[in-house]
């Protein structure tokens, strides 16, 4: 029986082995029970601190330029005030054209490459800004529409870098709306300096007109197809917490109607207009002239103009428009 | 052999020890039904503020962002439970009454909604100005806040929320 | 050979098994007691039990849910701290749990016992060590890699969770259904008929292998068992007194072979052996020396590799498929209190008990409706039973808190105008919908409705009947900020196969991402 007598190093050595396995499942209980596990509620990020720039009565609150659509960008947003008026020299800037549709410039239901490009370039050369970001969600395939659209390599060649979805992904983010007041933001938008709003006009086929406000939309994520139920107060709701530093609106080509996807050339006027300004309601209210609609009636703009987010009479009053040449 | 036994029984005695032990707390147990795990809910029981009107919302923690969209985390960290709001029309404003689960919490969150100033108002500890009233009574907390467009009336404001005091009190007075 | 009580055992004939020591009643008295405990908390998953019998107990003390629980949620319910108690009982006594405690370890035993004859051949042999018995380590490893990366299969094999969904729903109702009107409510679950013919066929294996569950499957012994490699106790054979009759391998439980190289990672405990030795050579003792030569489980390092890499591939290929954690479908309706899919994934042990507690029986194991990391997990089927208004019992049997206990006042659908718990939103099927297809007059689905304001109304109208006369009819319509998705309406409608009321998950409170509506606006200040 002598080999089962315990010596005392035998004794420690199981004391110890399992004091160790008990102690150490008690420590990793422990912490476990007191920890608040893998999941957390998701971060509510606040949108950057306002971007827009001071009221200038030099300049006008909206300018219309005809011509070539690079000239015609040139002309309006030098109009208003210049580039260098909006954005200072080494930030950031986010460029938000309408790219949310597979179809091609002809087809008019993105905003034209050629008129992005030069708001880059505008962005890079003349305001000497650090980096431009071209970024949208788009409805249709994301990369298909970022390069069928034109604006992927027309905005890559002018220096910028453009984003779609899944990219840098998406921020839950306070908008502060009536309907809408946290939701899911395109990352590239918490990050910018300044927000160069450049939609395109469009026929739409629940809100009459897709331009400035509406552009907006095409930040977010999440089931945005929610937000039809209440379209109207979604879109300036959109539009109150994006407050855009400069909009830049194309109606080179204009979709007259099946908006807002369209497909058909015939529906499709070429107006050969760009239009400039800080006043986003002043520019729907402009652009729905276009489709020959009474802005007045174009509910998510008279909304908008309830909220102060700007004024119908400066978009539709009688101006005198901007030769810009070819 | 035989000298193993009277070990084993005693062994045996010190080992069923523990079992006996379980046995009898399992049985004390049975004939003695906690409340503390009710899994039925009680009858309809009427809500906080019952004699008001009836609110525009009623919501549980889970669903608070369907109201308060992006403080609901805030708040139900803070113990949060349930929320009731009314759109009222004299005078034009909006109540909501949040629910604690202690006094502590609905303190902190008053105190971040108005700083660290009181007034002298309704409930344990109040901050009013001319378009508000905040208060806290208890573990419930209450917000009035007059519609922005409508012209406030600082006197009915004031009064309104000593009659939701009021009752707040007359609710947390059945609860004890 | 001999006796025990030195009288001479003739032939095959075994003695009867140490009926004078007196550790191996105990040993009895403690798996009766815990299977009763066991089946007395099973059937006591009632509003009424829950208040009297710790129901939940047993999977508390469950090592193999606690570790798998703080490995794919990265918390611990606080009651899984019981657990450490088995771990303590371990580390002094090895497996004892499986030998002692557990009930399906018990009725596994039970089992090998009653075909006990059907094994011929010598017991050396019949309860030999097999290789493939290191296949539950090699589980374990899997199970507990699957959970780090955040979905909680080791349910699936756990014995506690196995044993209540296989009684749950299968074998109590089976049985409720072979009872000649017993006063029983029939009750039907999924994939029943599977669910039960396991649990037959994994006992029916004892007849060639003892306890082939425990020793070959069981994760849980195996986690025991790794912990069992430092038990302070341990069965021991002393040389000098050993004449190699192997007796001690004739009611070995666990396969740890005593008479060659006990393996202590294997042993249950049952103390069969100390009891059988007609020499008095085997005791269990405290710090005994190893076995000579030391008998273990050589687990290759390839095999435990492989069978991590196999755990860390189930959830990547669970999750690429459509219906999984990230877009459940849209049948996937979740009991109320349930947390959101990716944490209920992680916190659910599949042990069916909340299945087998709903009154109604509308909580059924999933199939495929959560995709395939959902099986066993449970969803609501309306058509099966629908959630009733008052009842929050799911909440207070989930042994993990993958279910939350709600507070009566929580789930709200009982209070008048409140706005509680919603687990999905019911929508019409307006061809199969009597008054709005074929114009015949119905208002069941308006009439059960439990909340209050109704979320389904009633609008008036006359429609012409085939004949041209016109019928008055009432047709119904669902306000989906009212619905909770309780299923009271597809439950009782009577377009009894397919429902023309049916309710999918969306709306459900748990995810906002599951939303249906937006918020109805507020005052801004």
């Amino acid at each position: 029986m002598s080999g089962a007598h315990p010596d005392r190093r035998r004794v420690l050595k199981r004391i110890l082995a399992a004091g160790a396995v008990l102690g150490g499942a008690g420590l990793a209980a422990g912490v476990a029970v007191l920890s608040r596990g893998r999941w957390r509620e998701p971060r509510v990020a606040a949108l950057p601190k306002a971007r827009g720039v001071e009221p200038d009565p030099r300049f006008p609150a909206v300018a219309v330029a005809r011509g070539g659509p690079e000239a015609s960008v040139r002309a309006a947003v030098a109009a208003v005030g210049g580039i260098a008026r909006f954005v200072r020299p080494g930030e950031t800037v986010l460029v938000k054209p309408n790219m949310g549709w597979d179809r091609t410039p002809a087809q008019g239901a993105n905003t034209d490459p050629r008129v992005v490009a030069e708001v880059v370039r505008l962005c890079l050369e003349e305001a000497r800004a650090a980096r431009v970001v071209v970024a949208d969600v788009p409805v249709h395939d994301a990369e298909r529409s970022r390069e069928r659209s034109g604006i992927g390599e027309a905005a890559r060649g002018a220096g910028a870098e453009v984003l779609v979805p899944p990219g840098p992904g998406f921020v839950l983010a306070r908008l502060g709306g009536v309907v809408l007041d946290t939701w899911e933001v395109f990352a590239p938008m918490m990050g910018a300096d300044r927000l160069i709003n450049v939609p395109v006009v469009k026929d739409h086929a629940l809100t009459r007109l897709t331009c400035g406000l509406k552009n907006g939309y095409g930040l977010l994520g999440g089931t945005r197809a929610r937000l039809h139920q209440q379209i109207n107060q979604s879109i300036v709701d959109i539009a109150t917490a994006f407050r855009p530093t400069l909009t830049v609106v194309d109606a080179t080509r204009v979709m007259m109607r099946n908006g807002p996807t369209g497909g058909r050339l015939d529906d499709v006027a070429p107006v050969g207009a760009v239009a400039a300004g800080t006043d986003v309601v002043a520019l729907d209210a402009w652009g729905a002239t276009l489709l020959g609609a009474d802005p007045e009636r174009i509910p998510h703009v008279s909304l908008a103009e309830s909220r102060g987010l700007g004024r119908i009479r400066e978009g539709t009053a009688p101006r005198e428009e901007i030769h810009a040449g070819p | 052999m035989a000298k193993a036994r009277p070990r084993s029984v005693v062994s045996a005695l010190v080992v069923a020890l523990p079992l006996l032990v379980v046995v009898a707390v399992v049985v004390r147990g049975a004939l003695r039904p906690s409340d503390g795990s009710r899994a039925q809910a009680e009858a309809p029981v009427a809500g906080p503020l019952a004699g008001y009107a009836a609110p525009q919302a009623d919501l549980p923690a889970e669903r608070l962002h369907e109201r308060v969209d992006g403080a609901e985390e805030y708040l139900r960290s803070q113990g949060c439970s349930r929320l009731l709001a009314w759109d009222l029309a004299d005078p034009a404003a909006t109540l909501e009454v949040l629910l604690f689960e202690d006094p502590e919490g609905a303190a902190r969150v008053l105190s971040r909604d108005a700083g660290p100033s009181r007034t002298a108002g309704p409930g344990d500890e109040a901050s009013a100005d001319a378009q508000s009233v905040l208060f806290r009574r208890g573990k419930v907390y209450a917000r009035l806040v007059a519609d922005p467009d409508s012209p406030a009336d600082p006197e009915r404001l004031l009064a309104e929320a000593r009659k939701v005091d009021r009752m707040i009190l007359d609710d947390l007075g059945r609860e004890m | 050979m001999r006796g025990r009580d030195g009288t001479p055992a003739s032939g095959h004939e075994r003695p009867a098994a140490g009926s004078r020591y007196a550790p191996r009643w105990v040993r009895i008295a403690y798996q009766a007691f815990f299977l009763l405990l066991f089946l007395a908390s099973f059937l006591a998953m009632t509003d009424e039990g829950v208040r009297r019998l710790p129901v939940r107990w047993l999977f508390h003390l469950d090592p193999l849910t606690a570790l798998g629980m703080m490995l794919s949620s990265w918390t611990l319910t606080p009651a899984l701290l019981w657990a450490l108690a088995i771990v303590g009982l371990t580390v002094v006594s090895g497996r004892s749990f499986c030998g002692w405690v557990c009930p399906v370890g018990t009725l596994h035993h039970v089992v090998s016992r009653a075909t006990r004859r059907m094994r011929r051949g010598p017991p050396a042999r019949i309860n030999r060590w097999r290789p493939h018995f290191r296949l539950k380590y090699l589980l374990l490893v899997a199970l507990a890699v699957a959970a780090l990366a955040g979905t909680l299969l080791s349910g699936l094999l756990d014995p506690i969770s196995l044993a209540t969904r296989s009684l749950g729903s299968s074998l109590g109702a089976a049985l409720a259904t072979a009872l000649p009107d017993g006063g029983f409510r029939p009750r039907l679950f999924r994939a029943a008929w599977a669910t039960g013919a396991i649990f037959v066929g994994l006992l029916a294996v004892n007849r060639w292998i003892v306890r082939w569950w425990c020793r070959a499957i069981c994760p849980l012994g195996a986690l025991l068992g790794w912990a069992a490699r430092v038990s302070v106790y341990r069965i021991h054979v002393d040389p000098e007194l050993c004449t190699h009759c192997n007796l001690c391998a004739a009611d070995c439980q666990g396969a740890d072979e005593p008479f060659a190289k006990h393996r202590v990672s294997e042993c249950h405990v049952c103390l069969n052996c100390v009891a059988a030795c007609p020499e008095g050579a085997v005791s269990f003792r405290p710090f005994a020396p190893p076995a000579l030569p030391a008998g273990g489980v050589d687990l290759g390092r390839r095999q435990v590799v492989g069978a991590g890499l196999a755990g860390a591939a189930l959830l990547p290929l669970a999750r690429a498929s459509a219906g999984s954690a990230s877009s459940p479908g849209p049948l996937a309706i979740r009991p109320p209190g349930a947390r959101r899919e990716e944490e209920f994934l992680a916190r659910c042990v599949r042990c069916g008990a909340c299945v087998h507690a709903c009154p109604t029986s509308a909580l059924q194991p999933a199939m495929g409706e959560a995709g395939p990391e959902g099986l066993y997990t449970p969803i609501l089927v309306p058509r099966r039973g629908w959630c009733e208004p008052s009842c929050t019992l799911c909440g207070y049997v989930c042994p993990t808190g993958a279910i939350r206990p709600l507070l009566p006042e929580e789930k709200g659908w009982t209070r008048p105008e409140a706005e509680g718990i919603r687990i999905g939103t019911a929508f019409f099927d307006l061809g199969r919908c009597l008054p709005w297809g074929p114009a015949i007059p119905c208002i069941v689905c308006q009439e059960v409705c439990p909340t209050s304001p109704k979320a389904i109304w009633l609008e008036p109208v006359e429609v012409p009947a085939r004949d041209g006369r016109l019928v008055r009819l009432q047709r119904p319509h669902m306000d989906p900020a009212r619905c909770v998705g309780c299923g009271l309406c597809e439950a009782k409608c009577p377009v009894s196969d397919l429902a023309a009321v049916r309710v999918t998950r969306v709306g459900e409170s748990r995810a906002r991402e599951s939303s249906l509506t937006l918020p109805l606006g507020r005052t801004l200040s």
